[in-house]
């Protein structure tokens, strides 16, 4: 039997090594499920400290999904029940000033209907919608993210894209 | 290939072949869907820098000693706050278990108090009573300072403490009287026993026992009550000088005498009303004048 059946965590530079691997997803993951209010850096952190303290009970294989149960446990207790509202960066460039008003107030007005679609997504059509389409991951690393199959993600990927069409079209 | 899984494979990210592509862009909502992909990517989570973050997070790991030695402090500073509640707690409560109630009257004032089991108090002038309110019905004891009457219920013994000596009774009307070197008590129903200096007298109906320093002396009363609560003192053949203790008692003035011999003895009565009647009561049949200076009364002979 291999002696590495049970490794724990205990250990700095694998600890520095599971922060570099999961910290962003685990952030990402966080911040397009609950939105920037319940500050998903500090979940991050407390989960990577909790992560920490129990370094002897949890091995190597396991570390991520503690990690993503922790902080989504912990963003579940701060967050308010309220619609999940994301930020969007505005296009609006300074070089670009040959834009009608028209057309930068239909831009405008198809930013709130997309932000007001979003947050009528399901939690976990969110989720894998945004890692797909914003941070460009592939369905099966998504899978691997959230520890669940990949037609899974890519039915909530497809759902999303097809339900925001709805709302946003009008459909 | 079916439209939905061409759209799954173009979310996939995946190169679509020629012919996929034609058909993909020929779906009615081609441009939806290149817009909502396009659109998503404003809406990215912020930047987040793992290596700054990672810093913060093992100087929070490398900090645990201060953490915990700040908790110990706290946590000492709760257990002396802890310390001082209970010793509060425990002060109050003892101390109000054990002293309970106090009842003080001043000079001129009467007071009539019901105790837990019905018994009946009525305090005269500048006397104080005390006892224990919540263990009452265990435990019938007062504290005397003073002169009160007492009407007792039927029960438990019956213990009135004073510092002269203590009246135990069992349902009894009894008047129980201490000034100074004094220790009078008269009963007017029942039985009590008087123990004084470890002496123990038993009284009966219409017994009276006065214990003027060590020297005690048995009288026989008819009175149905005592005579103060008709808020006047009456005296038989009494010393000068005890009805004059007794005046200052009753009105909390100091008494003076000039040219009179104390050990006169005195039959009659004062208010306890209005202190020129009383002296008045005790003066003119005595032929002495008397002369009120704020808080002192002067009596002299002329």
């Amino acid at each position: 039997m291999s002696k590495s059946l049970f490794q724990d965590v205990c250990d700095e530079r694998l600890f520095s090594e599971l922060f570099k691997k999961h910290s962003k997803n685990l952030h990402d993951f966080i911040y397009y499920k609950y939105g920037s209010h319940i500050d998903p850096k500090d979940q991050v952190q407390e989960a990577f400290i909790k992560l920490w303290d129990n370094c002897n009970k949890v091995s190597v294989d396991k570390a991520k999904s503690f990690l993503f149960t922790v902080a989504n446990n912990l963003s579940l207790n701060k967050v308010k029940h309220d619609k999940v509202k994301l930020k969007y960066q505005s296009t609006e460039k300074k070089d670009r000033t040959n834009e009608s008003p028209e057309f930068i107030m239909e831009e405008k007005e198809y930013l709130q209907k997309y932000q007001k679609a979003l947050s009528n997504l399901t939690e976990s059509q969110r989720v894998a919608f945004l890692m797909n389409r914003i941070e460009g991951k592939k369905h099966k690393e998504i899978a691997e993210i959230l520890g669940i199959s990949r037609k899974a993600v890519e039915k909530r990927i497809y759902g999303a894209l097809e339900k925001l069409r709805k709302d946003i079209d009008g459909i | 290939m079916k439209k939905e899984d061409l759209i799954k494979k173009w979310l996939d990210n995946e190169q679509l072949t020629k012919q996929e592509s034609e058909a993909f862009e020929k779906l009615d909502a081609y441009d939806s869907y290149v817009r909502i992909s396009e659109t998503a990517k404003q809406f990215k989570a912020p930047e987040y820098d793992v290596t700054s973050n990672l810093d913060i997070v093992t100087q929070q790991l490398k900090a645990p000693n201060t953490k915990t030695s700040g908790k110990t402090y706290f946590y000492s500073i709760l257990r002396i706050a802890a310390v001082f509640v209970i010793g509060i707690g425990i002060y109050f409560s003892f101390f109000n278990e054990y002293k309970g109630k106090e009842i003080k009257t001043i000079a001129s004032q009467k007071a009539t108090i019901t105790l837990p089991d019905n018994s009946i108090v009525k305090i005269n002038a500048t006397s104080s009573l005390a006892y224990d309110e919540k263990g009452w019905e265990n435990n019938r004891e007062l504290y005397l300072d003073g002169e009160a009457y007492f009407n007792v219920a039927k029960g438990k013994k019956f213990d009135v403490r004073t510092s002269l000596g203590v009246v135990s009774v069992i349902g009894t009307r009894f008047n129980v009287k201490q000034r100074e070197n004094i220790f009078e008590v008269v009963c007017y129903e029942g039985i009590v026993s008087v123990n004084s200096n470890d002496q123990i007298e038993y009284l009966k109906a219409g017994d009276a026992i006065i214990f003027n320093s060590e020297i005690s002396e048995k009288l026989k009363v008819t009175d149905q009550e005592p005579t103060w609560y008709t808020n006047k003192s009456y005296f038989n053949k009494t010393s000068y000088d005890r009805v004059l203790k007794e005046l200052e008692w009753q009105y909390g003035v100091e008494v003076k005498t000039k040219n009179i011999d104390p050990t006169i003895v005195f039959t009659g009565n004062f208010v306890h009303s209005d202190i020129e009647t009383a002296l008045q009561s005790i003066t003119i049949p005595m032929r002495l004048k008397y002369v009120i200076n704020n808080k002192t009364v002067t009596l002299f002979k002329e």
